[in-house]
């Protein structure tokens, strides 16, 4: 998986570091951590979109982190990476999302045309075209993914679509790597099954 | 090798996403390639992992979002959620009191043919209340602002200034002096603002825009305070110069009431002498009688 946008900016030899705009950032430079908004809101957009699956909760959560991050600076740890710090704020503000909307549950159209109406577009006469195949596969996966423990979600998320290190993501949950380790094997397991069981309905997948 | 089991899914995950170095890496692949069921996992592993890169598709984009400064902006980590209620409630208590200390210092005292009557800036429309007997006719009031003398000093401080001012945020009273009173947006630990920015060009605009409009509030926030100065010491000379009044028409009531009693006592002594003597002028008739 390609890592996030942020580090390959980061990468660039006449870049700041992230660590060095942060030091600038406390020391009151807005536009230094303008610049830290700027190369990670995409990654971390990502990130809580498929956390959450909704774009305009995704944006929203995206800017509360950036304003905590930007109100906590000077409680950030150096020895931290600042990206693993912001994918904490973001991932516990997810949580909270996502509690919340376990303790008030709405029907989502989106949703109720996950697995069954890939059924749907299947005994359909014109066959779909890549693009719409494409969509059902990512609203399929999408769906496997959301049915996972929180834990094992987390990391998959993180693992398989930020490329963070298990080092780094030991570092965000706070939990020791072979948890780590562990949670993303099971998270595969369970997905080997209920992306198996999509498969014996006819999806391609 | 269901005892290692935890430490060998541990593996295949490190070496599925590569993070084992090159000797390791050829070790651990080795060690799979010995066991038919560790080849079935990393196969299985391998499909997951397959499928879920299908799902490269993530709807919307993230607001563009940045951050702008304000004039007096603080550093990052002490922000103050609610600390511009605080400061929005001190401002609009404060201005509060001083429309009404306005209201009262306008107080005007006037005795007419009718009687006392006092009227203040709250009835100013014509409603007065008398308060005494009639008497003479003599106006006891404020001046006009216009003829408050300049640069004229005020005795002391109104108890509602040395309030107000010394509620002012770093401002306030200092050697018995009023000074501006002041708000910022550091007093009230306002943070820069978090706005969203569509383009760059837009993120210019909306940074020049936000400057001009922290600009302009800046200069309304000069002007608010030359005027609270003003009228600081507006309120001050009209309260000073109303106890003068008042307290010069006292004196004269005062004296004006004692010479009327000496005049009083005058006429009684000059009737009792002038009826004494009548007396004792028909005394001797009545003795000759």
């Amino acid at each position: 998986m390609v890592r996030a946008s942020g580090t390959s900016m980061a990468a660039a030899p006449t870049a700041p570091s992230d660590e060095q705009l942060v030091a600038r950032s406390v020391g009151g430079d807005v536009g230094a951590f303008n610049e830290l908004v700027v190369r990670w809101e995409g990654p971390l957009y990502k990130f809580v979109y498929r956390y959450l699956g909704d774009p305009e909760e995704a944006r929203d959560i995206c800017q509360e982190a950036f304003l905590r991050a930007y109100s906590n600076l000077s409680r950030f740890r150096s020895e931290a990476k600042f990206s693993s710090w912001l994918y904490q704020i973001a991932l516990n503000q997810c949580r909270s999302q996502f509690r919340r909307k376990q303790s008030r549950p709405t029907v989502a159209l989106d949703d109720d045309e996950s697995q069954h109406q890939l059924g749907l577009v299947q005994d359909s006469a014109e066959a779909p075209d890549r693009e719409a195949m494409g969509r059902q596969r990512s609203k399929v996966l999408r769906a496997a993914i959301a049915e996972l423990p929180e834990t094992q979600r987390e990391v998959i998320i993180l693992k398989q679509y930020h490329g963070l290190k298990f080092r780094e993501i030991a570092e965000v949950l706070g939990t020791p790597e072979s948890t780590v380790k562990s949670r993303l094997y099971h998270g595969f397991e369970s997905l080997a099954k209920s992306l198996g069981h999509l498969k014996t309905e006819g999806l391609e997948i | 090798m269901s005892g290692d089991r935890e430490d060998l899914q541990e593996l295949l995950v490190e070496l599925e996403y590569g993070e084992l170095d090159a000797t390791d890496r050829a070790a651990a692949q080795a060690r799979i390639d010995e066991h038919p069921e560790l080849v079935r996992m990393q196969a299985a592993f391998r499909a997951v992992r397959e499928n879920l890169s299908a799902w490269d598709e993530v709807e919307g984009q993230p607001a563009r979002i940045a951050f702008v400064t304000m004039p007096g902006d603080v550093r990052p980590g002490s922000i103050n959620t609610f600390g511009w209620m605080k400061g929005a409630a001190i401002a609009a208590s404060f201005v509060l009191g001083i429309l009404l200390a306005a209201a009262f210092a306008s107080t005007n005292l006037t005795r007419t043919d009718t009687g006392w009557t006092l009227s203040t800036g709250l009835s100013r429309s014509g409603v007065s209340a008398p308060v005494s007997q009639p008497s003479a006719t003599t106006s006891v009031g404020t001046p006009p602002v216009g003829q408050i003398p300049a640069g004229q000093t005020p005795v002391g401080q109104t108890a509602i200034g040395r309030v107000a001012g010394g509620r002012a945020t770093g401002g306030g009273v200092t050697g018995g002096q009023a000074r501006p009173f002041r708000m910022s947006t550091s007093q009230f630990g306002i943070e820069p603002m978090l706005v969203e920015v569509p383009g760059d060009r837009e993120l210019q605009l909306r940074i020049l825009v936000r400057q001009m409009v922290a600009a302009a509030e800046q200069r309304h926030q000069q002007q608010t305070d030359s005027l609270l100065t003003d009228l600081y010491q507006t309120f001050d000379t009209q309260r000073t110069s109303d106890l003068s009044v008042v307290f010069d028409e006292l004196g004269l009531l005062r004296s004006s009431t004692g010479l009327e009693l000496q005049r009083t006592n005058q006429v009684i002594d000059f009737l009792v002498t002038r009826i004494g003597s009548d007396i004792e002028a028909q005394v001797p008739e009545q003795r000759d009688d």
